[in-house]
């Protein structure tokens, strides 16, 4: 385990050493006793909650589009082709659920040649320079039946900035065949691109600084 | 257009660049004729100076730091070049300040840029086109040195070469950022032009003021800078092609030596200025002429975006 950031590299140091040498202590003592074991054990991560299933986001039966206001007037479509992850969910206990979605820059697609080479130019997603936009949650929370308030980080351009998307559980049930066990979700939000340093059009007014995206995204349980 | 927008990537440049040639050339009506250039360090500051009071303006804000892409370093390089150009022309008496200089700004751009930029675009580029990208990276290093000496040599005489050098950087630069798809890149260059201006000025007023020796390798290490960048986005098929662009910068001074124009420098100013237009505009055609024609069922209406002239 690396020493948090912040922490004195001595006082680091030390943790380690001592670490080190209990484990050295408890491996060599002929019997360990039971207060040893419950330090140990309350030492270990936490195990997974029972009914907390893995799932694979399926990219081919996922979507991710943002929508922008054009020109101070027009809303405008665009989205990414590709997007992946991996999702721990469990409908009896949804607050413990994580989420992690990867969207390929790369994929981003208008409908126009020269406008998706723009889109992957520096001035909008830099897609050479920062290939993925990644979003990871953080925290889980039920606002109704099936509707929740998700919050999570949104990584893109190399900054990682806080968010709280809405989200809807669609459902989840074996849809049989090549489609397996199957998960399904809903959820949008909105984030200022130039929080993340893309400005273009912003002065100008020319595109708006708010976006909105929405995912609709489907996992595969593993 | 949002006024602010213009008051700061056109404005405040302009005006800083302004300020600081206006005032040295102000001091200079006072010096004898004899007095070396190095009391125009204040002017050595304008290129670098416009380019980084400019870039907020273009990114939109100030820079955060750690920069978080590559052309959030610009703003810091811009403030290198002020260092740069005035070091270069306080000691320009003494040999080689001007390779360890841009040798330095060189080496700093290859660390913030040229590296992250490197391995980032292992994905997009793949191997061989990182490989040349390294290639292309090194030859930058080498033409920088290049194109300071051959300016740094020739502006203490005359004004041509600066202003040639920022006609010949506004038209080539110009064609490679159409090549790689980014607005933002010929903003920053558009901060080159608005820095190399008073010279341009200077040299209708009077075209025998000295300009100062370090406006050149300022100059040529920040085109240099842009050019690397815009290398690195464009698409493969540029990459030949902006790197014979760079190094037709120098040759456009050689037009001073025809015998004709050497012991006329207002002239020899001017045919260097309209050779390296003549250069830039054939070379932007060239580009043109050799870029990458698009798939035969393009038929979105490309040709119908007009997002890069917003």
């Amino acid at each position: 385990m690396a020493c948090t950031s912040g922490v004195p590299f001595s006082v680091c140091g030390l943790i380690l050493l001592a670490g080190a040498a209990s484990a050295a202590v408890i491996g060599l003592a002929p019997s360990t006793s039971a207060p040893a074991l419950a330090a140990v054990a309350a030492l270990a991560p936490a195990p997974a909650p029972a009914g907390l299933a893995t799932f694979e986001v399926d990219g081919v039966h996922s979507s991710a589009v943002f929508k922008i206001q054009h020109a101070g007037v027009s809303p405008f479509y665009g989205t990414f082709q590709k997007i992946s992850g991996s999702i721990a969910w469990d409908k009896d206990n949804p607050q413990s659920a994580s989420f992690s979605v990867t969207i390929d820059a790369n994929s981003v697609a208008s409908g126009n040649t020269a406008r998706d080479n723009h889109l992957k130019s520096p001035d909008f997603f830099n897609a050479k320079e920062h290939p993925t936009i990644q979003f990871k949650s953080t925290s889980l929370t039920k606002t109704g039946d099936s509707t929740f308030d998700l919050a999570g980080e949104v990584t893109m351009l190399g900054k990682t900035k806080p968010i709280t998307a809405k989200l809807v559980f669609t459902g989840e049930r074996d849809a049989g065949g090549n489609f397996g066990y199957r998960a399904g979700f809903d959820t949008s939000f909105t984030l200022k691109r130039s929080d993340f340093g893309m400005t273009y059009g912003v002065a100008q007014g020319s595109l708006s600084d708010e976006v909105t995206v929405m995912v609709g995204f489907a996992g595969v349980k593993k | 257009m949002d006024p602010m927008f213009i008051l700061w990537s056109v404005g405040a440049p302009a005006l800083a660049a302004f300020l600081a040639v206006g005032a040295s050339f102000l001091a200079s009506r006072r010096l004898p004729k004899s007095e070396p250039p190095r009391y125009l360090w204040l002017a050595a500051a304008a290129v670098g100076l416009a380019f980084a009071v400019g870039s907020p303006g273009i990114l939109g804000r100030f820079p955060t730091w750690p920069p978080a892409q590559a052309a959030e370093w610009l703003p810091l390089l811009g403030l290198a070049a002020v260092f740069l150009g005035v070091i270069d022309t306080l000691v320009h008496r003494m040999n080689f300040s001007w390779i360890v200089l841009t040798l330095m700004l060189g080496l700093l751009a290859w660390g913030t840029i040229a590296g992250p930029l490197g391995s980032a675009s292992k994905n997009a580029m793949g191997e061989g086109g990182v490989k040349a990208a390294w290639i292309a990276a090194c030859a930058v290093l080498i033409i920088l040195p290049a194109l300071a000496a051959r300016h740094g040599a020739a502006a203490t005489t005359h004004a041509g070469p600066p202003v040639a050098l920022g006609l010949l950087a506004g038209v080539s630069i110009g064609a490679i950022i159409a090549l790689a798809h980014t607005a933002k890149f010929g903003q920053f260059v558009s901060l080159l032009g608005l820095g190399i201006a008073p010279f341009a000025l200077m040299a209708l007023i009077r075209g025998n003021w000295p300009i100062a020796p370090g406006v050149a390798p300022a100059f040529a290490a920040l085109h240099s800078i842009m050019w690397l960048l815009t290398h690195f986005y464009a698409p493969r098929d540029g990459h030949w092609a902006s790197t014979a662009l760079a190094c037709l910068a120098p040759a456009g001074l050689l037009v001073a030596r025809i015998p004709a124009l050497s012991r006329k420098p207002k002239a020899a100013g001017i045919a260097q200025a309209v050779a390296c237009v003549a250069m830039g505009a054939a070379a932007a055609v060239v580009l043109v002429a050799t870029a990458p024609e698009p798939p035969a069922d393009d038929d979105d209406g490309a040709s119908l975006y007009y997002g890069l002239s917003d």
